[in-house]
């Protein structure tokens, strides 16, 4: 008898075994109910590329589910899909049908039906995201990850052990690009580290005249450019004991760099000392600085009439130059992190009753302007009665990655989006992992998730050496 | 080797001697004189009985030292677990040390048995003094009982042929490391006395990989050598003792305790003698009666007494001058700046506290806090929140019990009551303000007023003092001794008429008293109240 031959036996009797100890249907009473899962993974339109949906029946002594022709049967609530099961259970269905049954209290219950949609219009192949407690002002431990969506894979790019523990701050790709890429270290010897095919240079982007360091930023569309807003920052705790913390800029202005010239390229219109003005990102032709602004207030007091509205300024790629005629887009809520889709088509925005820290404004929605015919879409089916904001696309503009508290009101998942076609979007559903209690027992955020089409070619320990070298200053 | 342990086990009786005596001592010196450091220990840290948390330990060498720490150090919560355990942990390792050493051909010298005894006796002796600092952890102990007993599983092995020996050193020093992390220098070392021609080489090889593994375990070199972490040999810290004993007390709610501990305390009772000045250098040198005092204050004035012990301590500490919370204060106040903020009723900032003291831990995660801020959602009434972290708890040992009863519990429906309804916003801890604004949310709120009246005279204004008291004690006066003799020097500097005299100062013996004290002037008789305070003493740092 040959080796594989054993090992085939000796897998068969172990799975026997587990079978026999997994309890069997009987006496199923048929319910209309919906059954209760996590996360939330009932009718939701997924991509053909995503990992297996995991998840967890709540109070379930034993499940029973069939996925498709796919059967899955295990003691205890959780429903793990193998790999290639579920590889092929996604390539073969476009709807697949779900049915649950559990053993609740000793009786079997079969929950109505849900389903699960899959699109062939594949989602970017990475997520990268800051890993921080929702601690307000004081951070310790950070790490910054990119996790493969395909399967379960999270590799570092950041680490707080090799980084002597210093604050890190978003990593932002270049259109989706792996090979070009941003990020922040704080702190003595920080710097911005930026990738380009995995070669790491440390910039110093602060030039004096600036009212603080570089803090939200997006690349143009060739990548020479970058656009960021340097804001002074100041975390306030709300009274309320309904509310936790107001964070706002008592100033902000906006600048573009050059990453080949080491220049910054700066406007009157983008810093205007009577003005706020954040949240830059150019448009994907180049041709224009969509941001937020607000009119000065005198803070803490007034702190609510922060309102923020969205614009946009022409700017040149060709000749590096900002443009004078500022267009107002949005005037009716509080404008943050506006993000324009890759083909153009679609802005998506966060809004908000006041103020630039959407992360701890529950009223935090994200709303979409089509940018033909400028209609308004409030998206209702994505939006919760928690934050909901942070959002980056897809690089085939069918998809888009937001963080949302909705699940606690504290820790932010990211969660994913499908706008079909028509614009319309669909009911989002949260990162799957492998073990699916895992959101239960992690005490960390996902902190501004961004989809990258590719694996970044850098790791924690070329980030550690690339903090030894000098900063590149920008003039 | 077996034979020779065998015949020392049967002709040294004395060595099982050793082991209880080392024992008996050990845990009479953790229980009896150190026990609270196990407490906050255990707290340190977030156990939970759940694949998704244990597998996290495998992101990192040592996972089976780590996981076998960190399940034995949540029992440090209960009484006596905590020296039982560290004990059975040192005496494991003197007995594995000793094993070990004994197959080294060490007991063919002529002192050998003696050698191996001390030098046994020497690790064991040096492990339980890290113990004694309060972040030391239980895993690093048990990564060095790893290496020792990876060597005792191998020993065997390394007398036979020499590719035999290779496949022991080389498995042993990855398996090892793998699972028990810096445990694997004790490995070599004693390896390299039974086979140094090829544990030196597969050590150098070793050491050289290394680096590589900085990117899978997210180490820097120094940190991948010593995990879980390394020690030097400290002495005891009764001051920490004290300070963690009056934290446990507090935090298990026996205030009695806490007042007790304070009371006898010669840290605080030598150095303030009621009043007396010289004491104060001495007094800034313990940042412990700082912590102390805190605990102390918090105690008096949840049970209405903080204005009747206000002046027993100079100079006091109220943790209500703190600007931001940060870690410019000192840490043990940092950790338990939410307790404060929880027993005045600003539930934003207790969250906020706890969720910063949480952080500030080398595992951020402290199961206390977490059980804090299962609390503060339940004030709120946040059902998914307390949910978060009930749940969590639900997964411990410790707070199992406690988190399957919480959210039944009555008491934090009656502290929702306190909490503030202002909607404003303050980027600094201004205590005054917060304060201020739950005296509006709620009136009734004993125990912010008298931490508002008591900074007020701390700092010496007077008049904010009085114009609070009018503001909140107007209809139902709060008759203190502190606060009538506080009155007595607004009056004084009003020149208040006798009609005012009668409307505010309510006790006699006050009025005769300051008599006394106007014509014999500052005399030390007068320390306990607080005009001696308001003439003697500058203003310190509070």
């Amino acid at each position: 008898m040959k080796r594989k031959d054993i090992l085939t036996i000796v897998a068969s009797v172990l799975l026997t075994l587990l079978a026999a100890c997994t309890p069997t249907p009987h006496d199923v009473k048929q319910s209309e109910q919906e059954v209760e899962i996590y996360p939330d993974y009932k009718d939701v339109t997924i991509p053909i590329n995503i990992a297996p949906m995991n998840f967890v029946v709540r109070d379930a002594e034993a499940v029973e589910v069939k996925a498709g022709n796919l059967t899955i049967s295990n003691s205890g609530g959780n429903v793990q899909f193998g790999m290639r099961d579920w590889r092929r259970l996604v390539e073969e269905n476009d709807t697949i049908e779900v049915e649950v049954t559990a053993l609740k209290n000793g009786r079997w219950t079969a929950y109505k039906r849900f389903c699960w949609y899959v699109v062939s219009d594949s989602i970017d192949s990475y997520v990268t995201y800051r890993l921080i407690e929702p601690a307000y002002s004081v951070w310790n431990r950070l790490q910054i990850k990119q996790r493969c969506v395909e399967n379960f894979d999270e590799y570092a790019l950041a680490d707080y052990n090799l980084q002597e523990n210093r604050c890190m701050n978003c990593h932002t790709p270049s259109s989706q690009n792996p090979s070009l890429s941003m990020m922040y270290v704080r702190g003595n010897g920080g710097g911005a580290i930026l990738n380009k095919n995995g070669h790491l240079r440390k910039l110093n982007i602060k030039t004096p005249d600036m009212v603080a360091t570089s803090t939200y930023f997006q690349f143009s569309p060739s990548g020479r450019y970058i656009v960021f807003s340097a804001n002074v920052v100041v975390p306030a705790v709300q009274a309320s004991a309904h509310k936790r913390l107001e964070v706002y800029d008592t100033a902000s202005d906006i600048y573009v760099a050059d990453l080949e010239k080491n220049k910054i390229i700066r406007s009157q219109l983008l810093s205007d000392s009577a003005r706020l003005e954040t949240f830059p990102t150019f448009s994907p032709d180049g041709k224009y600085i969509y941001y937020c602004t607000s009119p000065k207030v005198e803070l803490p007091q007034n702190y609510k009439d922060l309102k923020y509205v969205l614009a946009r300024i022409p700017f040149d790629e060709a000749s590096g130059t900002i443009g004078t005629q500022v267009d107002t887009l949005f005037t009716e809520r509080s404008v943050c992190h506006p993000r324009v889709s890759p083909d153009g088509e679609r802005l998506l925005f966060t809004v908000q009753d006041y103020g630039t820290f959407p992360i701890w404004h529950k009223e935090a929605d994200l709303w979409m302007m089509n940018l033909k015919t400028c209609m308004m879409d409030t998206l209702k089916i994505v939006n919760s009665d928690m934050s909901d904001t942070y959002h980056s696309w897809s690089s085939n503009s069918r998809w888009f990655v937001f963080a949302s508290k909705r699940d606690d009101g504290l820790y932010g998942k990211p969660y994913f989006c499908y706008v079909d076609r028509n614009g319309k979007a669909h009911k989002p559903f949260c990162l799957p992992q492998q073990v699916p209690t895992f959101y239960d027992d992690f005490l960390k955020s996902f902190n501004a998730p961004e989809l990258v089409r590719g694996r970044i070619p850098f790791n924690a320990v070329d980030v550690a050496n690339a903090m030894k070298l000098p900063a590149e200053p920008f003039e | 080797m077996k034979g020779t342990i065998v015949k020392w086990n049967a002709n040294e009786r004395w060595t099982l001697w050793v082991i209880a005596g080392l024992g008996v001592v050990c845990f009479c010196f953790f229980q009896l004189l150190y026990p609270y450091h196990f407490f906050f220990k255990g707290q340190n840290q977030l156990f939970l009985i759940s694949w998704s948390y244990v597998s996290t330990m495998f992101a990192k060498p040592a996972w089976a030292a780590c996981l076998a720490g960190e399940f034995l150090t949540q029992f440090y919560y209960y009484e006596f677990a905590g020296a039982a355990i560290l004990t059975a942990s040192l005496v494991i390792l003197y007995w594995l040390a000793y094993l070990a050493l004994s197959t080294l051909k060490l007991g063919s010298l002529k002192f050998g048995r003696w050698i191996v005894l001390a030098v046994a006796l020497a690790i064991t002796i040096h492990e339980a003094s890290c113990h004694l600092f309060y972040g030391y952890i239980l895993s690093s102990t048990i990564s060095l009982i790893g290496g020792l007993l990876m060597f005792l599983v191998l020993r065997r092995v390394m007398g036979y042929r020499w590719p035999w020996v290779l496949m022991a050193v080389l498995s042993g020093t990855l398996l090892c490391y793998w699972m028990f992390g810096y445990g694997v220098w004790v490995f070599l070392l004693l390896s390299a006395f039974v086979v140094w021609r090829v544990t030196v080489p597969v050590a150098v090889a070793f050491v050289c990989l290394l680096p590589l593994m900085r990117s899978h375990f997210n180490l820097n070199f120094s940190d991948l050598c010593q995990y879980p972490g390394v020690e030097s040999f400290h002495l005891p810290d009764f001051l920490k003792e004290t300070d963690f004993h009056m934290m446990h007390s507090y935090e298990t709610g026996d205030w009695d305790d806490v007042v007790e501990t304070a009371e006898k305390d010669k840290v605080l009772n030598i150095l303030t003698e009621k009043g007396s000045a010289q004491k104060k250098l001495i007094q800034e040198a313990q940042v412990s009666s700082t912590v102390r005092r805190f605990f102390y204050n918090l105690v008096q004035a949840q049970r209405g007494q903080l204005p009747d012990v206000l002046m027993n301590y100079y100079p006091n500490y109220l943790g209500t001058f703190t600007s931001m919370i940060g870690t410019q204060i000192p840490w043990m106040i940092f950790m338990n700046l939410h307790e404060f903020y929880y027993a005045i009723g600003d539930i934003s900032r207790a969250e906020r506290g706890a969720f910063m003291a949480c952080v500030s831990v080398p595992t951020n995660k402290n199961s206390y806090t977490v059980k804090r801020l299962a609390e503060c959602a339940l004030i709120r009434n946040d059902q998914k929140a307390a949910e978060k972290f009930l749940g969590l708890l639900r997964q411990t040992i410790p707070y199992k019990d406690w988190a399957e009863k919480a959210s039944c519990d009555e008491r934090y429906r009656q502290k929702a009551q306190f909490v503030n309804l202002q909607d404003t916003i303050s980027p600094s801890e201004d205590s005054h303000n917060i304060m201020t604004q739950l005296l509006m949310s709620n009136p009734k709120n004993g125990v912010a007023l008298d931490y508002l009246l008591c900074s007020l005279l701390l700092k010496k204004d007077i008049d904010n003092f009085k114009a609070n008291y009018d503001l909140y004690c107007a209809a139902q006066p709060r008759i203190k001794k502190l606060y009538q003799e506080a009155l007595c020097i607004w009056l004084m500097k009003q020149q208040a008429t006798e009609e005012v005299w009668q409307k505010y100062i309510k006790d006699e013996q006050i009025r005769r008293r300051l008599e006394e004290y106007m014509t014999d002037g500052v005399s030390p008789r007068f320390a306990d109240t607080y005009w001696y305070y308001f003439d003697i003493f500058n203003i310190g740092g509070n």
